[in-house]
């Protein structure tokens, strides 16, 4: 694989952490505009972890994690009453709000005869853990690809269990879902902390993959494009925003065609789609459609799906 | 799940109230639900019985007064610890899970659905747990949409929709089941099979308090009728005390006036 | 407390223009009860083209005040058809995230236009700094104010006197008893975005001059103030937007000077997120809309 290859392939799962973080947010009926705000927590726990105070980079994923996750409960309990358009601009409100703050924090100490440490505007350098460990581009993709498929060994539990199906319920109809003795409260806190979870884990890789980081790189414009890949991938299946993400970096950003065109590409691509489409290509409809497909050729294999029956 | 055989009522309300601003939905009422079988509640438009309904399953807080359920004091809890003692209910504007399979629908709602399906399972749009996908599809088959399980919920016409509502309500195994118009924006013929299953259901056991429009449904249901007027009970009694009632030809004739 | 003085009649007077944009927001939304993030792009789009033919080809400030306009009312109508119109009106969140990526194609269009190049936006009134004792009044913030206000009567005239309005407001109110009295909601969104261009290409226009440059990040920064004012203000709340824009632009001034550059947008989003929380239907809102 190319040294290329690698680098859009890692971008591409790092970007799926955010992807996947508001995906999960989407179906349980809230709209965020800010899971960048712990992709960002995560980032600077992760640099803080492993360049400032020394710790190696599975803690630091760890931490990431559950900081992130920590406070994302904490905004989801502040933020759960807010319906639709409010929950979505809290949100914004809070991703700036920290972004804010990054670009205000300036703390640094002297590690091996350099000063290290978040430096407001200027960002957080030299997060060097993976260069003073010898782990090559390709083995850190290993590392991302690894922490990705626990994440999606989680969807796949998920869209299986009740808690999925509960998560759904209180999107589909929230009063309906608390009349047959869900909490929705609790679940939408659940979801909110898991969210920041898995953001988390993006942001602590992402740090560690582009050695320095800054907080332009939280800005809204991440957490809309998260927005943007689940909406067009579709809300039927977590493959939904993973197609989304793959469309735009893996299509857009890595086919020379595009360059310098990509956002125009891609902007009339997702205006187009959700025109026809507007709950993304995967839609609810069509994943059932998939599965009522799959079970007749189950049902009847030699047939391979007849038209006859099941009408 | 809470069961007190003693000799509190099944459902009681004592001064309840509930404004919207300067509109009082109901107004200090007081009720009693204690028998078995079906009882109706009736009244004309904007005489507050949804407002009762979402009072009394946590939806709305009421302004005042108090909710009890076989003598706990259930007012103003929220709506799933109130369903989580065995209430179920419908609802007017129909609220199902539109973009979920019947299936789904029903084994959401269960009390004892395990915490995971199996693989195979969902590709055939079967639950794991056997006990779990029995008791949902006996749900299905006793309100007649056992052939249309794996549909999503939003592509049933509005009848099926009503009964997949009633099947969901089912399903939590309740020992209330408030019904509200169940057969609204129904055809005749279809409300004719809406009352059979009715009668059918609460002949299973939950009691049954049912807010309907139509007329002849109530009267033939009802054992016990409860008429509301501005959020107060002007009348109860059986069809035909409440039918003979000045009070109640009042207030449905007064209500016709205005209408005209 | 002369410091506190200066800055409070700063914020007023930049306030007023972030009332205009948290009116563009909150004036779309009451009629389309779906979210347009495109408006603060409409308006850079606007900017950017009458501050190019300017520079280019003719220096005259009503030209380019009339290609600003003219540019923003075809962009917005674009917006509307494409992002609005085209998109089912039962799912809220598909116009947002399609709004969302017509901004970004606007912004792209920008810099390859541009070359990510900022174009210089002079002072247009050539006002001079007024001073007034140990109070001074800048004289592009004063004209702006001015600009604003007088933006301002009119709309409020337009929205409590017109049929127009009468419509507006019908649609804002409810939208099904509009729809039976015969309102072609259809027509009346489509003023609505007319009318919202008109006025943000108008004050987008002088508040670029205000800053002295347009950059194509005028876009968001604009949707960002627009927004954080409707919400200060209380969604489908024409006062309200109002008072938030007042509101925003004093707390913002005060943070610049007491805390330093740096805190100026941190206490702005302090602060929205803060009302979201305590006080989600803001300071007049009804808080009966949600998505």
């Amino acid at each position: 694989m190319s040294e290329y290859m690698v680098s859009v392939l890692s971008l591409i799962c790092i970007e799926s952490f955010v992807a996947l973080s508001t995906y999960l947010l989407l179906i349980t009926g809230q709209i965020s505009f800010g899971q960048q705000a712990y992709f960002g927590i995560g980032a600077y726990i992760g640099a803080i972890w492993t360049a400032m105070l020394g710790l190696d980079l599975s803690t630091a994923i760890l931490a990431g994690a559950i900081i992130a996750g920590l406070v994302a409960a904490g905004v989801g309990l502040m933020a759960f009453r807010l319906g639709g358009l409010y929950y979505a601009i809290a949100t914004l409100a809070f991703s700036e709000l920290v972004r804010q703050i990054w670009i205000n924090l300036i703390y640094q100490v002297p590690v091996a005869g350099f000063e290290v440490g978040p430096k407001g505007a200027e960002g957080f350098k030299d997060i060097r853990y993976v260069i003073e460990n010898d782990i090559s581009a390709i083995q850190y993709l290993g590392l991302i690809a690894l922490c990705l498929g626990i994440v999606l060994i989680f969807f796949i539990v998920l869209e299986r269990s009740r808690l999925g199906l509960s998560l759904r319920m209180v999107e589909n109809e929230e009063t309906a879902a608390a009349s047959v003795g869900i909490n929705p409260v609790a679940y939408k806190i659940a979801a909110a902390a898991i969210a920041g979870a898995i953001a988390g884990i993006g942001g602590v890789l992402f740090a560690h993959f582009m050695t320095f980081i800054d907080p332009r790189n939280f800005g809204v414009m991440l957490g809309v494009h998260s927005l943007a890949y689940g909406m067009i991938g579709g809300l039927g299946t977590f493959l939904g925003p993973l197609i989304g993400v793959t469309i735009d970096i893996g299509l857009l950003e890595s086919l020379r065609v595009f360059s310098g065109y990509r956002m125009i590409v891609f902007g009339s691509l997702v205006a187009l789609i959700l025109i026809f489409r507007p709950r993304g290509l995967l839609d609810e409809k069509t994943v059932h459609r998939f599965f009522q497909w799959v079970r007749k050729r189950l049902d009847n294999p030699r047939r391979g799906g007849s038209l006859v029956d099941d009408v | 799940m809470y069961k007190n055989p003693s000799s509190s009522p099944l459902l009681e309300i004592e001064g309840l109230s509930k404004n919207f601003g300067a509109l009082y939905a109901i107004d200090h009422l007081d009720l009693h639900l204690d028998s078995d079988g079906i009882t109706g509640l009736i009244g004309p438009n904007g005489a507050g019985k949804t407002t009762v309904f979402n009072t009394v399953t946590g939806i709305h807080k009421p302004t005042s007064g108090r909710v009890l359920y076989r003598g706990l004091d259930i007012t103003a809890w929220p709506a799933h610890r109130v369903a989580n003692l065995g209430v179920a209910r419908t609802f007017q504007n129909l609220k199902i899970f539109k973009r979920l399979t019947v299936l789904d629908n029903i084994l959401g709602a269960q009390t004892s659905l395990p915490r995971m399906a199996s693989w195979l399972g969902k590709f055939r749009g079967k639950a794991a747990d056997k006990t779990a996908t029995d008791a949902a599809e006996h749900a299905l088959v006793m309100v007649g949409l056992a052939d249309r399980q794996g549909s999503l919920a939003q592509e049933l016409p509005l009848g099926e929709q009503r009964r997949l509502e009633l099947a969901r309500a089912l399903a939590r195994e309740p020992d209330l089941l408030m019904l509200d118009e169940p057969a609204g924006g129904m055809t005749p013929q279809e409300t004719e099979d809406m009352a059979q299953l009715i009668e059918k259901i609460a002949s299973s056991g939950p009691s049954v308090l049912l807010i309907e429009h139509k007329m002849s449904l109530v009267m033939s249901l009802c054992q016990n009728i409860i008429v509301l007027n501005f959020g107060q009970k002007i009348a109860e009694g059986d069809p035909g005390v409440v039918q003979s009632d000045p009070a109640v030809r009042e207030a449905y004739l007064g209500s016709e006036r205005d209408h005209a | 407390m002369l410091d506190f003085f200066q800055n409070t009649l700063d914020g007023a007077m930049v306030g007023a223009s972030y009332a205009l944009l948290g009116l563009g927001f909150t004036l779309t939304f009451g009629v389309m009860r779906r979210l347009n993030l495109s408006y603060g792009p409409t308006i850079m789009m606007g900017v950017y083209a009458g501050t190019a033919v300017s520079l280019n080809i003719y220096e005259s400030l009503a030209l380019a005040l009339a290609v600003s306009v003219l540019i923003s009312i075809i962009v917005g109508l674009c917006i509307e058809g494409i992002c609005f119109r085209a998109v089912r009106s039962d799912n809220p969140l598909a116009s947002m995230v399609s709004a969302f990526a017509v901004w970004m194609v606007l912004e792209e269009i920008i810099i390859l236009l541009t070359w990510g190049r900022l174009f210089p936006v002079e002072n247009p009134t050539g006002l001079a700094t007024l001073i007034a004792g140990p109070i001074s009044i800048r004289g592009d913030y004063l004209f702006l104010f001015i600009v604003a206000v007088v933006l301002m009567t009119l709309l409020y005239w337009m929205l409590f006197q017109t049929t127009f309005g009468r419509q507006v407001r019908a649609v804002g109110e409810n939208p099904k008893a509009a729809r039976l009295m015969g309102i072609d909601i259809g027509r009346v969104s489509r003023q609505i975005f007319v009318l919202t261009s008109v006025f943000g290409g108008l004050v987008g226009f002088f508040i670029a001059a205000s800053m002295h440059q347009i950059t194509p990040g005028f876009g968001l920064w604009a949707t960002v103030k627009g927004l954080v004012v409707m919400i200060l203000g209380g969604i489908g709340s024409v006062p309200g937007a109002v008072l938030g824009g007042f509101l925003l632009g004093i707390v913002e001034l005060n943070a610049l000077w007491y805390l330093g550059g740096g805190y100026r947008d941190l206490v702005a989003f302090l602060l929205l997120f803060l009302f979201l929380v305590v006080r989600p239907r803001g300071l007049l809102g009804t808080g009966r809309i949600g998505v």
